[in-house]
């Protein structure tokens, strides 16, 4: 039966199938990751300079701590899951070093945000993905390595993000105590992070922090009534009628859609993924651009105008995110409707975002898929949403691809 | 002298072995279908959505009544059902968003579209895609852009990428006012299935039909009767089924009237059926014919089955289900047809589900014709034998030691020029549409004095054999070998195809075993063509024209027999159809306008008779250039009345099938219609002759080809680069390739039959043919121009090739125009070549017509 639907071009062909998996596949290792290597790496101070120009050179040498947790984690997973190359475990011991040496407030133990190359600080922000991103550097260089001291490292730097993240210590406030709020993005980043490390370093306590934040989402942040998952609500779940509430950034919540679709799929929970799915369906509603394609940046819930005057630009990373998402959702629940949103957001993507002359992708473009900004990297984006799409999708493919002939031949007419 | 004698016993054991004739009844019964039920549904259900959707049948919504409480309780329903193949019953396997019936749905490569549809409400416009899931192994269903207005009772149809929905819109219900609606939803690709949007496209004359059939047929639309009013499921109301039947083109977006169905139906199913008919299944009506006892005040269902003939606009009847039964759906699964769900007899939705097999059909082919078949392949094989006899020089072998009368020759340039695919296909065409191809016989007046003026004084020389040998004498050996290899790929292409299409038809309506004629005819003439050289060729192409036109005629006259008033009825039937049309005025260059028809058959022509191998070596066995020429005027003798008797017969068939339509088997294709009517419908032992005929075309064009590559071969090849080489070694290669030839395109011929190299085929035809495309334009090139050189012609050859296959591509022009673009083409870039790169100079003497120094009226005194 399945084979049958898949020959007739129902769902994904056999022919595509095979077809993206080469495109993620040598996307990653032969377009992306060559890319960041021979531009970013900084051998005379260390770490990485990720604000590159078109053609690679470096536009401006300031450090931004993100990125140096990511690449690191990056190149660590690629050792650990695609191949034990000693080239990419140099690399990442290279970031590793540097993590240690400069992104460190001694004084209270928190991360920097930014430094200059030689590793002075010159930001600190108040929000710890700094921490998020560290945590899992330091768990795919401990997997990566067998070490126990960067498996400690990493455990620290989880609690560090989540303390400060959750448990209100150190919290410097932006806003006024008079309309607290809270967003999706610290329960989002905390499940991707615990389910790292529960991977990398068999963190013990990762399950039941999973959990916790998933249900912090469901219960504060999807909303059956309106069939949205929001971006930013009040304490207790209230839906802000104001700019800042009313603000939805689809990418995100989608992002976090196909972390809880994971978790599902993982521990086989059909609730779980449902949840997932039913976060991704809303969203891609709301976010997918049905005159020029791509997903927007910001929308808003009552599509009232919105504050952000880039709202409606198409930056890569939403992209990304949405097309992990669908394929998961696909490949976990069989929806053609599935199969069908993926093939339409990978297309839109690959025909605007990558750099035909010197490889990667752009990063900013506008509402009708024209170039706004050159640039490959910045203190934003890095080796991170696209290798990690190209990574996901590739091993999805495959799952998918592997599991076309045997699953069910009982009418072979 | 032993061993052919020997060749000729045994291929003739070997086909009496083979065709091993078969005595059949020619029985002949009106049911075509016969009818067998699936498992039933697990409850009566009528106007639900039903389709094929990834394999299996799914049966969606629809209503149901109540049977426990009033009947006039109808319940909606939004269950799912599919039936695996093969299956025992029906299995759940989703709901649909709302309980719904009385919608559309079409089967698309997405997934099962339902449209529209009614509950207790009202009329509904969703519009909802359902595709199966192999991971939960149930339905999806998903929700697409709505209609622009809420539509029940209607019915759509999928055409090219398009679905079209036919309804109804009930404006204000209880003024009865009401707007037709026709709307067309493009089947967007996969992934932009959502974006599809709706269109209104201009609706069809009559009025507004609620439960019309709509189904599309031959690239076009059909919309069989409605009625004029919403139908309720219970009432015994009388139906306004009185409507019309319309045909929408898409291509012109016009509407066009059809002959009504013989009874005054609706909420009938309608479903494409072979390549050109429409089976009109049930229904609901009032009409006394249905056989109701009240006449006319209560409405009638029918469990009648007719055949719509889309080429010839005519019904016939068809047999009849084993109940009857409308508002059903009828729908092709597993390659056979289902009718599922309805309205039957006692007024209630039916579970069950009717499945149709055709009744397996007895050819009327009879032991006579079978024999008669062998009689004729007998005479054949005597001619080839007869002509092992005498001489045996390579020129008897080739030329017939140019002895061959100019009278035989011509017969023999038109049987060549006759494939057996041509039999079928000219006839069809005149069948199918009209005479505007019949016009291009003018040609043969401006192109034949032109030939015998100026290309046959250049052919017709001394020791010269082949055509080709010309290009090398004006231009040098690279112009002449383009040319002779162009010509044998071509003909290795052309040789399976004139064998296995003939052999395919001769199948189909008489059941004989594709590979046992393929293997007759292949061998057959291969052997008379070993064995007779081009005597056997050109006298058993003799005979073969003697039977084509004797076949043809014979058809047409029985045909026209076979009608009420005789020749009466038939110019009757082919006036008021517009069957004689011989002028299409049209200026445009994708249609068949006269001009187009007259300029491509032009060019056509010159090639086939200046470039063409077959042709030349025919014309260069005679004795002299009077002869020669001679025989292409009898040629042109026996191709015009030839022409004039096949279109005759295609008319006739037209007006014998529009009379009986009936006897048109539906699931046939158009092109068989010849052998059909010939084995059906023509006296036992008459068909036998006539389908020899078939057999003759295909073998006078084999044989042919065999003979001509292997004379090409022999030396355009071996001898020009072994001129040392002596006659009988030439003799005994020529005789050699023949057979091998002969076997490879019988071989060609069983691969075809058994692999679907179709597409494989068609490429090699292509390569070949633009490969030979301008070739004509070089002898042009050659003959009519001094500048004219090698570089030229070269680059003409090649560049008109490209400048051919970009027309054929990237345009939509006529393929009639084929020829002229690549002739001309190839002529004027060769020409152009030639003025920009002259060559040194050489002497064209006796060479073109513009320095064949002897006097005008004798350009040969030199030569000879």
């Amino acid at each position: 039966m399945s084979e049958r639907l898949d020959d007739n071009a129902t769902s994904l062909s056999r022919h595509r199938i095979e077809e993206l998996i080469r495109v993620y596949r040598d996307g990653l290792l032969e377009d992306v990751i060559p890319f960041w290597i021979n531009h970013c790496v900084d051998s005379k101070h260390g770490g990485f300079t990720m604000s590159l120009g078109q053609d690679g050179t470096v536009i401006d040498d300031d450090k931004g701590v993100w990125q140096q947790g990511r690449f690191t984690w990056l190149l660590g997973k690629l050792h650990n899951q695609v191949e034990s190359r000693d080239d990419w475990l140099v690399l990442a011991r290279h970031g590793i070093d540097f993590i240690d040496r400069y992104c460190f407030d001694k004084s209270d133990g928190r991360m920097w945000f930014l430094l200059t190359r030689d590793g002075n600080p010159l930001r600190k922000r108040r929000y710890a993905f700094s921490e998020s991103f560290a945590a899992i550097a330091y768990g795919e260089f401990a997997k990566a390595t067998g070490s126990d001291e960067y498996a400690e490292k990493a455990r620290k730097a989880f609690q560090e993000f989540i303390d400060h993240s959750f448990n209100g210590k150190g919290s410097l406030a932006k806003f006024t105590d008079t309309r607290p709020m809270t967003a999706i993005g610290f329960p989002m980043i905390a499940i991707n992070v615990a389910q790292e490390l529960r991977e990398s370093i068999g963190l013990e306590e990762a399950d039941r922090w999973i959990d916790r934040w998933i249900e912090r989402i469901q219960t504060l942040h999807v909303k059956e009534d309106i069939q949205c998952v929001m971006e930013t609500v009040g304490a207790n779940g209230e839906l802000l009628d104001h700019f800042d509430g009313r603000t939805l950034n689809p990418g995100h919540a989608i992002e976090g859609a196909w972390f809880i679709m994971r978790e599902g799929k993982l521990r086989n929970d059909q609730g779980l993924i449902r949840l997932g799915c039913q976060m991704l369906d809303w969203m891609w509603e709301r976010g997918w651009d049905r005159d020029y394609g791509g997903m927007l940046y910001f929308v808003d819930a009552k599509g009232l105008p919105v504050q952000e005057y880039w709202h409606d630009m198409k930056f890569w990373w939403p992209q990304n995110e949405v097309i992990i998402a669908t394929l998961l959702a696909y490949q976990l629940t069989g929806e053609v409707k599935y199969a069908r949103w993926h093939t339409l957001a990978h297309d839109w993507a690959f025909e605007h975002f990558p750099d035909a002359e010197h490889g990667e992708w752009f990063g900013y473009l506008h509402r009708d898929g024209r170039r706004s900004v050159s640039l490959k990297g910045n203190h934003w984006k890095g080796p991170f949403h696209l290798p990690r799409m190209q990574l996901n999708c590739w091993k999805i493919m495959e799952e998918i691809q592997e599991s076309l002939p045997g699953i069910k031949q009982s009418d072979n007419h | 002298m032993g061993t052919h004698s020997n060749i000729l016993v045994w291929t003739l054991l070997f086909v009496l072995g083979i065709t091993n004739p078969i005595v059949h009844a020619g029985a002949e019964d009106s049911q075509l279908l016969e009818w067998s039920n699936l498992p039933s549904l697990p409850a009566g259900v009528e106007g639900a959505f039903i389709g094929e959707l990834g394999g299996f049948l799914v049966v969606a919504g629809g209503r149901t009544v109540d049977l426990e409480q009033d009947s006039a309780n109808e319940h909606f329903r939004d269950e799912i059902l599919v039936l695996e193949p093969n299956a025992e019953q029906w299995k759940l396997a989703g709901h649909l968003h709302e309980a719904l019936a009385d919608g559309a749905a079409v089967t698309t490569e997405h997934g099962l579209l339902c449209m529209g549809g009614r509950d207790n409400e009202g009329n509904k416009a969703g519009v909802y895609l359902l595709t199966w899931n192999s991971v939960s192994e149930q339905i999806d269903v998903d929700q697409l852009g709505d209609m622009p207005k809420p539509l029940a009772m209607c019915s759509a149809a999928r055409l090219g990428d398009q679905v079209f929905l036919a309804g109804c819109w009930i404006k204000d219900a209880e003024q009865n006012e009401t707007k037709k609606q026709f709307l067309s939803l493009k089947v967007f690709s996969f992934a932009d299935l959502e974006a599809s949007q709706w269109q209104h496209i201009k609706p069809w004359p009559g009025q507004g039909y609620f439960f019309s059939a709509l189904t599309a047929q031959n690239g076009k639309l059909f919309l069989l009767n409605g009625s004029s009013t919403p139908i309720s499921s219970n009432a015994s109301q009388s139906i306004n089924s009185a409507g019309g039947s319309y045909c929408f083109s898409s291509a012109s977006q016009s509407w066009s009237r059809l002959t009504d169905p013989p009874i005054a139906l609706a909420a009938s199913s309608a479903i494409a059926y072979g390549p050109s008919t429409i089976l009109y299944i049930g229904g609901i009506g009032n009409d006394a014919h249905l056989g109701g006892e009240s006449a006319a005040s209560e409405s009638i269902i029918s469990s009648k089955i007719f055949a719509h003939e889309t080429i010839t606009d005519s019904w016939s009847y068809q047999g009849k289900l084993t109940s009857p039964i409308a508002m059903a759906t009828a729908v092709e699964w597993q390659g056979r047809i289902v009718v599922a769900g309805g309205h039957t007899t006692d007024n209630l939705p039916t579970s069950s589900v009717a499945e149709a097999t055709v009744k397996p059909w007895q050819s009327a082919f009879h032991f006579v014709d079978y024999t008669m078949l062998a009689l004729y392949l007998l005479v054949l094989m005597y001619i080839g034998w007869h002509f092992s006899e005498k001489g045996s020089s390579s020129s008897d072998y080739m030329l017939g030691g140019q002895t061959v009368p100019w009278w035989a020759v011509g017969l023999s340039i038109m049987a060549t020029q006759v494939s057996s695919i041509g039999f079928m296909a000219i006839p069809a065409k005149a069948f199918a549409t009209d005479w505007v191809y019949f016009t291009g016989i003018l040609t043969w007046f401006i192109v034949v004095p032109i030939v015998v003026r100026y290309y046959i004084p250049f052919f017709y020389r001394p020791n010269v054999t082949t055509a080709y040998e010309y290009l090398e004498h004006r231009f040098n050996l690279a112009v002449r070998l383009y040319g002779s290899l162009s010509f044998i790929l071509l003909q290795l292409g052309r040789m399976a195809v004139v064998l296995y299409l003939p052999a395919l038809a001769l199948s189909v309506v008489t059941g004989m075993n594709v590979y046992a004629s393929i293997l007759i005819m292949g061998i057959l003439s291969t052997a008379y063509t070993v064995m007779g050289g081009i005597n056997a060729v050109i006298w058993t192409d003799v005979l073969q024209a003697g039977v084509l036109m004797g076949g043809a005629l014979l058809g047409m006259i029985i045909a026209v027999m076979g009608l009420e008033d005789g020749i009466e009825g038939f110019l009757n039937i082919a006036e008021a159809n517009n069957k004689f049309r011989l002028i299409n005025w049209d200026t445009n260059i994708t249609t068949t306008a006269i001009w187009v028809v007259l300029v491509g058959n032009v060019f056509q022509r010159t090639s086939d008779l200046t470039a063409d191998q077959t042709v030349v070596q025919r014309y260069l066995s005679t004795k002299n250039i009077q002869q020669a020429s001679r025989a292409l005027w009898a040629n042109v003798a026996a191709s015009i009345p030839w022409a004039l008797i096949v279109f005759l017969f295609g008319t006739a068939l037209f007006a014998f099938f529009k009379t009986h339509p009936e006897k048109l088997n539906p699931a046939m294709q158009t092109d068989a219609i010849v052998p059909w009517f010939v084995v059906e419908y023509m006296p036992v032992g008459i068909s036998g002759l006539v389908l020899a005929a078939l057999f003759a075309a295909a073998m006078s064009s084999l044989d042919s080809s065999i003979h001509s590559v292997a004379t090409t071969i022999s030396i355009d090849f071996y001898k020009r680069f072994r001129s040392d080489c002596s006659d009988r070694d030439l003799l005994r290669l020529a005789r050699r390739l023949t057979g091998v030839l002969g076997m490879l395109g019988t071989g060609a011929a069983l691969l075809a039959a058994t692999y679907e190299i179709d597409s494989l085929w068609d490429l090699f035809l292509e390569f070949a043919g633009l490969a030979i495309g301008g070739l004509a334009g070089i002898f042009m090139l050659g003959i009519f121009t001094k500048r004219g050189n090698s570089l030229g012609a070269i680059s003409g050859a090649i560049v008109g090739a490209v400048v051919l296959y970009s027309v054929k591509t990237y345009t939509h022009i006529h393929f009639f125009l084929y020829p002229a673009l690549g002739v001309g083409s190839s002529f004027l870039i060769g020409y152009a070549v030639s003025i920009l790169y002259p060559s040194e100079n050489q002497s064209l003497a006796g060479l073109t017509i513009h320095t064949n120094d002897a006097a005008h009226d004798s350009p040969f005194s030199k030569l000879e």
